[in-house]
């Protein structure tokens, strides 16, 4: 009976000698070595002691998301807007751009800010919804962009 | 000839103000200086926001058609990317810059010389759009600050408990809604509502829950309306000061027939709840060159300085804040530093009052009344004064 880490070929009618069988078993079997090895999550040095265990992690590239504010009909310096993801936070006070790196799929950008004028955020670089908010003058800013595929 | 340029500029300045004027139902320039309706006619007297088109001295000997504006307002009509705050701020001295044109006219309407204008506001602390303090109370908002919590709360709970994207993209949905849209949270699904009314009460926000209990019906984006509205009317009060250079010209000739140097005042007196009456004090300065009539030639040798200061009572709609009649009365004192005619004195004194009547949201006619108490002379004057914006929503098509 096979073990759950085993692999069974159906050799057909191909016949080998038992010289080339152990041949094929040993290159088949380095070469999924490696490739397991290559897949398997990296697994972090143990903790140091009294620390808390740290856990597997698997890294996948993510995107650049940018947030481009613009505060209208005030002056510089008396707005404000913080936008928070993945326990990033980054302020503005006038109007700019904001770039998160590594932005995934299902990640949310947090925004929270106020002022007199109108504002609007506008998300380029990742697919978003929604891709823009708007905020009339002297609304306080509260929204959520999530984050598709 | 003279008919036919007369025409000519009468017709240049009607395609002007049409151009201006259907171009403010635009929403992009329409919505920029909102705080203007609240203002009294007064302080649009003496610094307009936006464009001002004025008949002086209706029935008097000495018409004026007058355009007032700022010059942002007419640079931010044909490019709105200039009110960004970059680029705001670049432009604060035009900003504050009012500049006049104007036409004089005789008792039978014909052409009587040309009349212009500059105005710069020295101090102005009445612009929502600068001021330090509403910014920071807007900032300090505790219902603001409360909803940055249940925002961080809400976006939690879809993290933890909402697993799949569809049904992550419908929540959000709703989160922005809520925060961003014109709708309540008891118009929104019930399951919605139990969700946020959990996380307000483990987050103890009571400012929200006053929202979600006493004020049911009302979204965040009316309360911020309200509030901001509040804030502005806090300003309303505060100091503006203006200095000005006006002249106007001879009709047969581009000579000064007279050149003014003006400086006005308006401050609010008490600190009023939205809605009610207020006093404002009022004062203006100006010197005056004329033409002296006993030197030989055109010559602007007369000089006249006069001070008027009074009380501006602003009545307000408790509705909407907006006044809809102003009283005014002031006191105004002359001194001749030129020669004296016959039968003039070099000081006199005159007492006036004027009542100003909002006929239309932006549309006043001022009507002015001046007495000496010496002669016992009364003479009055009639103006009408129409902020564009006003003459927009006329203009605009009713959908």
């Amino acid at each position: 009976m096979a073990s759950k880490n085993q692999l069974i070929i159906d050799m057909g009618d191909v016949k080998l000698t038992d010289k080339q069988m152990k041949s094929l078993q040993k290159a088949i079997h380095k070469a999924v070595a490696q490739k397991v090895k290559q897949a398997k999550p990296a697994v972090d040095k143990p903790a140091a002691a009294g620390g808390p265990p740290l856990a597997a992690k698997v890294e996948v590239a993510g995107k650049t998301a940018a947030l481009q504010v613009d505060f209208n009909n005030v002056d510089p310096g008396l707005s404000n807007l913080t936008a928070t993801c993945n326990g990033e936070s980054k302020t503005i006070t006038q109007s700019d751009t904001m770039s998160f790196d590594n932005v995934k799929p299902n990640d949310t950008i947090v925004i929270k800010g106020s002022g007199a004028g109108s504002k609007t955020v506008t998300i380029s670089g990742v697919n978003a919804l929604p891709m823009q908010m708007n905020f009339a003058e002297g609304q306080h800013v509260n929204g959520i962009f999530l984050i598709l595929e | 000839m003279k008919k036919n340029s007369i025409k000519y500029i009468t017709t240049w300045l009607l395609l002007v103000l049409a151009n201006v004027c259907m171009a403010q139902v635009k929403p992009s320039t329409a919505t920029v200086f909102t705080a203007d309706s609240i203002q009294s006619g007064n302080s649009k007297d003496i610094l307009t926001n936006f464009f001002q088109l004025a008949f002086n001295n209706l029935t008097g000997r000495n018409k004026e058609f007058n355009f007032n504006s700022n010059p942002f307002a007419i640079m931010l009509k044909r490019n709105p990317k200039l009110s960004l705050d970059k680029t705001y701020k670049r432009y604060k001295p035009l900003r504050k810059l009012n500049f006049g044109l104007g036409i004089k006219l005789d008792t039978s309407f014909n052409f009587n010389g040309f009349s212009s204008g500059i105005k710069y506001s020295l101090i102005d602390q009445t612009d929502a759009t600068t001021s330090k303090l509403i910014a920071l109370k807007l900032q300090n908002d505790p219902l603001g600050l409360e909803r940055d919590i249940l925002t961080d709360a809400l976006n939690e709970y879809q993290a933890n408990n909402i697993p799949a994207q569809a049904d992550k993209i419908t929540f959000l949905g709703k989160v922005n809604k809520l925060f961003q849209e014109n709708i309540a949270l008891n118009k929104m699904d019930t399951g919605f509502q139990n969700i946020v009314k959990v996380l307000v009460k483990d987050k103890k926000l009571d400012k929200v829950a006053e929202v979600f209990n006493r004020k049911a019906g009302q979204s965040f984006k009316t309360i911020d309306s309200l509030n901001y509205q509040a804030l502005k009317n806090s300003i309303k009060n505060n100091l503006l000061w203006t200095i000005g250079l006006s002249d106007s010209t001879y009709k047969d000739k581009f000579q000064f027939s007279n050149i003014v140097i003006v400086s006005e005042l308006s401050k609010g007196i008490f600190d009023p709840e939205p809605g009610d009456n207020n006093l404002e004090i009022n004062v203006k300065a100006a010197y005056n060159f004329l033409k002296d009539t006993l030197q030989p030639g055109r010559n602007l040798k007369r000089e006249i300085f006069s001070i008027e200061s009074g009380i501006n009572w602003v009545i307000r709609d408790k509705t909407n804040d907006r006044p809809f009649a102003e009283l005014k009365f002031s006191g105004s004192y002359y001194h001749n530093f030129a020669s004296i005619y016959q039968k003039e004195k070099r000081d006199s004194l005159t007492l006036n009052g004027t009542l100003r009547i909002r006929v239309l949201d932006d549309i006043w006619i001022p009507l002015e009344v001046k007495y000496d108490p010496k002669t016992g002379n009364v003479f009055g004057v009639l103006n009408m004064k129409a902020n564009f914006t006003g003459l927009a929503k006329l203009l605009k098509p009713k959908t």
